[in-house]
């Protein structure tokens, strides 16, 4: 039987996958793909507690819902931003742009 | 629900996954995370929740990763570089410190659950969660707008 | 309906000063010409109308004779309300009664706060002529008004603690206002100089409070004085000796009489108010408040030694200077000897007769000394031409003034002086015979001054350009930086100054008058009988008082006569050979003492202080400098403006939430 467990499970790892490549990418784009990585681990992880335990109103799925549409808000963002600072940098590598030092 | 069927998904996810954040290749990346995106659509089918699904699929799966290809050949990004050892280990820590963390969480032994209907996802998201949904409208309209002003050439 | 009425306006007599002190240093810049003054001078006048409503009320207290059943009977009428007492809490600890600002007015006080008023507000009428043209102006009045708040403030004190406050405020005042022209280098050394000194004797003041405190519990005048008699003997002389040197440093008894003289380098309004009329005597007030305490320690006695001592000493010395605010000053220290006296021989209504009485004729002679200075050009009395011709309104106050410190009847001297000389008489009669040596000598430098100044044309001073004079050996500055006064020409004809001046001196003169006059026995019980309770040797009948009377006004007029006989035809007679002129006007050496020896000793646990201060005390601070510049600079590193170096903090930070919060 596939418990909840198993879907909590796997959710905890992708959303350490998530963080490792949140940590190590040099490349900004890796970096904002990571994150969707972490969002959509955590919205996994509610529509299935929803699934398994709240038959009545299932709140988690529609939280997930949320989750997407707010990711696909955060990203496009991220990417106007991204575009500034390769304007400015030239390179979207995560160590070009180190001017707010000290 | 077929174990095995989980078990295909679940690693086909977190192969693509690990793609993902491993990949020196840029667009290899961009494409595993569509890879990943459509097969946990497959585990909301597996849930039981078909609109959930579709939307996750729609958004996540197919426009996300259209929009970070874009990005991708706006910014003539290729590679990635791969970071230093000494970063790796830190991120597995870290990354393995949290999951040490959460696995106390995980034992709930539940087993049934109950596949939701489109109109009953509909129905609720427009009377419970009225409020929440117009917000996120809002939302998206404000990133829109965001996007374009933030990223628009301004005339010198 | 018996009822002291002017209870609510009495603490507005101490705070309108402190108002108009604001009101002239906040908005200093607005007042132009003259304006300062007449401004501060009218809130003296609402104040010396405030005064004079509650010292006319308290009036109604006194006693008066009365015919009973033919015997004629001293009769205190009741007055509800009477002693006023308005307390402030300010500081309240848990419970305890902690320290409270107590306003407190009895006949003393009624009195004494009257003479305040009054006295300030002729200064203050006289100042706005004799100060215009300064630059400081407003500023001036502004100082003014503040000694006045405070010296009210301390004459109406009902608390001990609120009375200290006071005093440090009046010290403060007098160091600013003595150092007013602070552009001379001899002002400058003048105000550290009284600074310092009156400063150590505010030691004992602190120190006898602290202990009175502790033996008694509290600091409020009425209930010190009903419990002086709780305290050991020992204890009591000891706590009346420290407050004892406070008084001794603030009304420049010997051996603290050093700063007085060279306060003089202040402005002659400063003079006449400060260091003549009020502040001076707030010792000798302060004795009188402690009364008790002295009387239970039996430390009256050391009072009426160093009163009677400090008496003959500053008189033989005022016959010595050339310089009239000098004389004057000499004077004083003279004068407030004699009230140091009558305290002591039990003399204590008489002491504080003489304190008003002086007040207002040293604070005459004074401002009558600043006209002469304004009209002649010079402090200099050998430099003065004939100013009885010239100036004739400033010479007839003055005649009335000198009249007054000479005591010679009927002015105000007369009365008090030989009173407190009677008492010594019947207490102390080695001390009288000082006193009225004394008396020899103050009629004697009086009229010296009177007759080279007044009469004789002008002179080339004898002494200024003597060798013992060269710069200000009592201010350790040398002749570079302590140049004698240039001389004015020698046709330079004097003119009578403006009326806001003679004025101010027509009024004191007439106060000193009715001062003497109401404190005289010709007035029944008068002034003594105001301020004393039951009788006392003073409050004799006149003819008893006779035989002293004589004698104090025949030796007056003894010196008096040796110093025309002197003086009269040639005014730059030397009897005495110069190494004796020298000493006394080096002042017998004592403040060149101060300075060499006492400077010096003190000079090296003042080094070891300093070492300790730089080196340990700067490390502290300094070392917690460093360390702030330190962490921040280590913190610093913390943000390598790298984005890699932020996730790692973002992860990390949801790191310690998970762990943290789920599993602990």
């Amino acid at each position: 039987m596939i418990t909840l467990g198993h879907f909590l499970a796997l959710s905890a790892v992708l959303f350490a996958i998530g963080l490792f490549g949140v940590l190590t990418r040099r490349n900004l784009i890796a970096v904002l793909m990571s994150v969707e990585i972490l969002l959509n681990a955590a919205a996994l992880a509610f529509a299935s507690v929803a699934a398994y335990k709240d038959p009545v109103f299932f709140a988690g799925q529609l939280f997930a819902l949320f989750i997407i549409v707010v990711a696909a808000a955060e990203l496009s963002i991220g990417f106007a931003i991204l575009l500034l600072v390769f304007r400015h940098a030239g390179s979207v590598a995560t160590d070009v742009v180190e001017e707010m030092r000290g | 629900m077929s174990a095995v069927g989980f078990a295909i998904l679940a690693g086909l996810v977190l192969a693509g996954a690990l793609v993902v954040v491993l990949s020196e290749n840029v667009v290899h990346a961009a494409v595993a995370l569509a890879f990943t995106f459509f097969f946990i659509a497959g585990l909301y089918l597996m849930l039981g929740s078909p609109m959930l699904a579709v939307i996750q699929f729609a958004v996540n799966a197919a426009a996300i990763p259209i929009l970070t290809i874009f990005i991708i050949m706006t910014t003539q990004s290729r590679r990635v570089r791969p970071a230093s050892g000494a970063l790796y280990l830190i991120a597995v820590v870290l990354a393995g410190a949290f999951l040490y963390g959460l696995w106390g969480l995980l034992g709930a032994p539940q087993t049934a659950f109950r596949p939701v209907s489109p109109e009953g996802l509909g129905a609720r998201l427009l009377s419970v969660t009225l409020l929440p949904f117009e917000v996120a409208s809002v939302l998206l309209l404000l990133a829109m707008v965001g996007a374009i002003v933030l990223a628009r050439r301004l005339e010198k | 309906m018996n009822t002291f009425t002017y209870a609510p306006v009495a603490y507005w007599i101490p705070l309108l000063p402190f108002l108009g002190f604001l009101v002239l240093a906040l908005l200093n810049p607005l007042f132009k010409g003259r304006s300062g003054g007449w401004f501060a001078t009218l809130v003296m006048a609402l104040v010396a109308f405030l005064a004079s409503g509650v010292f006319l009320e308290a009036l109604r207290a006194a006693p008066h004779w009365r015919l009973v059943g033919g015997e004629a009977e001293l009769v205190r009428p009741a007055l509800s309300g009477f002693p006023f007492r308005f307390e402030w809490p300010w500081l309240q600890i848990h419970g305890e009664t902690g320290i409270s600002l107590v306003v407190y007015i009895d006949q003393m006080a009624a009195a004494v706060t009257a003479m305040v008023a009054w006295a300030s507000f002729f200064i203050h009428l006289f100042s706005i002529g004799y100060m215009d043209g300064e630059e400081r102006y407003p500023t001036f009045f502004a100082y003014l008004e503040l000694f006045t708040a405070a010296m009210l403030a301390f004459v109406m004190a009902g608390n001990f603690f609120h009375a200290l406050l006071a005093w440090e405020v009046m010290g403060l005042m007098s160091y600013l206002l003595i150092g007013f022209f602070f552009k001379k280098a001899s002002a400058r050394q003048a105000m550290k100089k009284a600074f310092i000194t009156t400063k150590f004797a505010d030691l004992g003041f602190m120190l006898g409070l602290f202990w009175l405190y502790k033996e008694l519990g509290t600091l409020d005048l009425v209930k010190v004085a009903a419990m002086a008699g709780q305290l050991a003997a020992g204890v009591a002389l000891a706590i009346g000796l420290l407050l004892f040197l406070a008084a001794v440093g603030k009304s420049a008894q010997f051996p603290l009489h050093v700063w007085l003289l060279d306060a003089m380098e202040g402005p002659t309004p400063v003079s006449a108010m400060i260091h003549a009329a009020t502040m001076v005597a707030a010792g000798v007030y302060l004795m009188a408040r402690f009364y008790p305490v002295l009387e239970a320690g039996h430390a009256l006695s050391y009072l009426a030694w160093i009163g009677a001592i400090t008496a003959l000493f500053a008189a033989v010395l005022g016959a010595a200077f050339a310089d009239v605010k000098k004389i004057l000053a000499w004077s004083t220290v003279s004068q407030l000897g004699y009230m140091f006296l009558g305290l002591g021989v039990f003399g204590w209504a008489a002491a504080l007769f003489h304190l008003l009485a002086h007040a207002f004729f040293k604070a005459l002679l004074f401002l009558g000394s600043g006209s002469m200075i304004h009209g002649a050009k010079t402090q200099d009395i050998f430099e003065m031409n004939r100013l009885a011709r010239y100036m004739p309104i400033t010479y007839a106050t003055f005649l009335i003034g000198a009249a007054a410190l000479m005591g010679l009847p009927p002015f105000a001297g007369f009365w008090s002086k030989d009173l407190i000389l009677h008492a010594a008489l019947a207490h102390a009669p080695f001390l009288w015979l000082l006193g009225i040596t004394g008396a020899f000598f103050t009629a004697f430098y009086t009229t010296r001054m009177i007759l080279i100044a007044f009469h004789h044309p002008s002179l080339p001073s004898p002494w200024k350009k003597a060798p013992w004079n060269r710069g200000c050996p009592a201010l350790n500055l040398g002749p570079e930086d302590c140049p004698p006064d240039p001389a004015p020409p020698a046709d330079h004809r004097p003119h009578e100054s403006e009326p806001v001046m003679t004025l101010a001196l027509l009024g004191l003169a007439a106060f000193s008058l009715a001062v003497g006059l109401w404190g005289s026995p010709l007035f029944g019980p008068g002034l003594l009988g105001f301020l004393y309770e039951g009788a006392k040797p003073e409050l004799l009948p006149a003819g008893e008082l006779l035989g002293g009377y004589a004698i104090g006004t025949g030796v007056a007029l003894a010196g008096l006569l040796l110093a025309v006989g002197l003086y009269l035809k040639d005014p730059l007679t030397q009897r005495l050979p110069d190494p004796v002129v020298a000493a006394l006007q080096r002042r017998l050496y004592i403040d060149e003492f101060y300075y060499q020896v006492v400077g010096r000793v003190a000079q090296w646990p003042t080094e070891l202080l300093w070492l300790f201060d730089t080196y340990v005390v700067d490390l502290f601070v300094d070392l917690v400098g460093y360390l702030t510049y330190v962490v921040g600079q280590a913190l610093r590193g913390l943000q390598s403006g790298r984005f890699a170096t932020y996730a790692l903090y973002l992860v990390l930070g949801a790191l310690a939430l998970v762990l943290g919060g789920v599993r602990w």
